[in-house]
């Protein structure tokens, strides 16, 4: 920085001190610069390419590759109600999940915030979800949930509603989803809120339960207002990780029932690895690049919550 | 007086509902390990079910020896040591990179860097796997370890963050001492980052460990297979043939990190905390 404002006024060529400070830089992050070129930005600009051809897995060495222009992304939009299912399955999925995870994941923030015997005990069995392979996870509620003879059906037997059969269901196989989701999320937004909730003036607090506001004029006026880019920010980095949503989902329904629950990058990479039809290489690489396109919006609107944040100091 | 009561009232109420939320959230892990105690799937299916039935410790001989987790295990261990080792390297050097040769290009790599957290992985998954095909590396571990080389964007920017909290007066006293950088960065600045350093070798452990997504695209050889790779094959290839060696394997597939988590719980929130206000 202080480099920066000096070599302002400084003709653009290097002072010996300078080009030392560069040189030793870009020596220390070589390493990065290698692996960035080889593993994300050639990959990068060959998905691009890609995505103009039709070209499959098993010849994608093969050159000259044949370009058919803007086609793939016409298809998408035009021709594959399969695609549209699985974004229209991602987001629903995605919203609620993130919705249900940040809301939860702050009121429970709140309450272990209090003075209370063991409360650190509790955040630790809150957090345990989140550090269970997702193979074990998925495997696990698999079983809670499978056929009808399950835990879950006999307890719902207990207050008379009838057995469901959770995977045989679109409806039921996107709750399953959402719900599991939520039960391995809380614990991290948990810890990001509890950090949040640090900057809650606790002297403007006091005061205010002295002039006689409630718990929940307390909570809408003086907490929530202090922890919102949090919330923001939460819930923005949620959505951005559940609009990729891949192995959580795979392993617990692998899409089904029919593609209830296929989200956008289960079918990207099965059209990946198809080696027929319009279903290609180059096809799955434009899907990918729609994801891309999402995420990146996303990414804008939390560079500019974070912008925003920081402004605060919060 | 009244108002103490109330306030103790209040503690108890709110205690009680943490327990309640803690046990619901522990709970699915207890579940799992009661069914893992049963004596087949058939002891698992009955109406009504039964939690606790005397417990049948041999399941976890059995399905360690009939998925063959030990072989399992060491795969991932191995892909560990590359990914964990090389990917950690890599991201204390490029850390200090940016913490410490602060020059007129190092914001704008540092910002390209923060970027690639944001690119989606199927972007570059697809171009990768077909030019890990082209070195021949298909069928190898090496499309799982090799690219740890340009470290994680995450470790670098959490060490980055902790290396520029070390007072720069050390660095200068070890050059004055005649140490050069590399020396500053082994001797002075990384005893400094044993919390930093703690909670990343934790995540990249955890990563590893559980990592799905990865295994699953590039290792097509079965002896090379990780545990989750292990796991979700010996599920889909005998169905729902026996539940209780499926719920030991995956207790004994979780508990290294269950472990983990509550010997170092300290570690996990700072990585948590720290990517939440990145």
């Amino acid at each position: 920085m202080q480099v920066n404002a000096g070599s302002k006024k400084a003709s653009k060529r290097l002072t010996k001190f300078e080009r030392k400070i560069v040189g030793q830089f870009f020596l220390y992050i070589s390493p990065w610069l290698i692996g960035f070129a080889a593993f994300t930005l050639v990959p990068m600009i060959m998905s691009l390419i890609y995505s103009f051809t039709n070209v499959v897995m098993a010849t994608a060495n093969t050159m000259p590759l044949e370009f058919i222009g803007l086609k793939n992304y016409i298809d998408l939009f035009s021709r594959d109600p399969d695609f549209l299912t699985s974004v229209s399955n991602t987001a629903v999925m995605a919203v609620f999940k993130v919705f249900f995870g940040t809301v939860f994941a702050l009121l429970i923030a709140i309450l272990l915030n209090r003075k209370m015997p063991g409360k650190k005990i509790y955040r630790t069995f809150i957090y345990l979800p989140a550090v269970i392979p997702v193979v074990s996870v998925s495997l696990l509620w698999k079983l809670i949930f499978t056929g009808e003879m399950n835990i879950v059906n006999y307890l719902l037997s207990l207050i008379g509603v009838s057995p469901v059969n959770f995977f045989e269901n679109g409806v039921s196989a996107k709750l399953t989803v959402i719900f599991v989701g939520v039960w391995s999320g809380l614990g991290p937004n948990m810890f990001i809120f509890l950090a949040a909730l640090q900057g809650v003036p606790q002297d403007i607090l006091e005061a205010s339960e002295l002039d006689g506001a409630g718990a929940v004029q307390r909570f809408w006026h003086i907490v929530v207002p202090t922890v919102s880019s949090t919330i923001f920010f939460v819930a923005l980095t949620g959505m951005i990780g559940a609009m990729q949503s891949y192995a959580d989902v795979k392993l617990l329904t692998d899409g089904g029932p029919g593609i209830a629950t296929t989200t956008m990058n289960m079918l990207i990479v099965r059209n990946a690895f198809a080696s027929f039809g319009r279903k290609s290489l180059g096809y799955a690489s434009a899907q990918a690049w729609v994801v891309f396109l999402i995420v990146m919006t996303l990414t804008v609107i939390t560079n500019y919550v974070a912008k925003r944040r920081e402004r605060k100091g919060a | 007086m009244s108002d103490k009561k109330a306030k103790t009232i209040a503690t108890v109420v709110f205690t009680v509902l943490a327990v309640l939320i803690a046990v619901f959230c522990a709970l699915p892990f207890v579940y799992m390990v009661l069914m893992s105690f049963h004596e087949s799937s058939n002891s698992i299916f009955t109406w009504p079910p039964k939690l606790f039935v005397k417990p049948r410790l041999k399941n976890y001989v059995e399905a360690f020896q009939y998925i063959g987790m030990g072989k399992l295990a060491l795969n991932t261990l191995i892909l560990m040591l590359g990914s964990v080792v090389i990917g950690i390297a890599s991201s204390v050097l490029v850390a200090y990179g940016f913490a410490r040769f602060q020059n007129r290009y190092s914001n704008f790599f540092f910002n390209v860097l923060l970027s690639t957290m944001m690119i989606p992985w199927v972007v570059t998954m697809i171009p990768a796997y077909a030019e890990f095909e082209m070195l021949g590396w298909l069928g190898t571990r090496l499309p799982l370890i090799v690219p740890w080389i340009g470290g994680s964007a995450f470790n670098i920017f959490l060490l980055k963050q902790f290396m520029t909290a070390v007072p720069k007066e050390l660095d200068e006293a070890g050059k004055i001492d005649g140490c050069n950088s590399f020396v500053i960065l082994v001797q002075i600045i990384l005893p400094q980052l044993k919390p930093a350093l703690a909670t990343v070798f934790i995540f990249a452990f955890m990563n590893t460990w559980s990592d799905y997504l990865g295994p699953s695209i590039y290792l097509q050889d079965s002896s090379l297979y990780t545990l989750s790779l292990g796991m979700e094959g010996f599920f889909s290839a005998t169905g729902t043939a026996n539940w209780a060696w499926v719920m030991a394997a995956g207790v004994m597939f979780s508990l290294p990190l269950i472990l983990l988590l509550f010997v170092c719980q300290k570690a996990f929130v700072r990585g948590i905390v720290t990517s939440g206000i990145k």
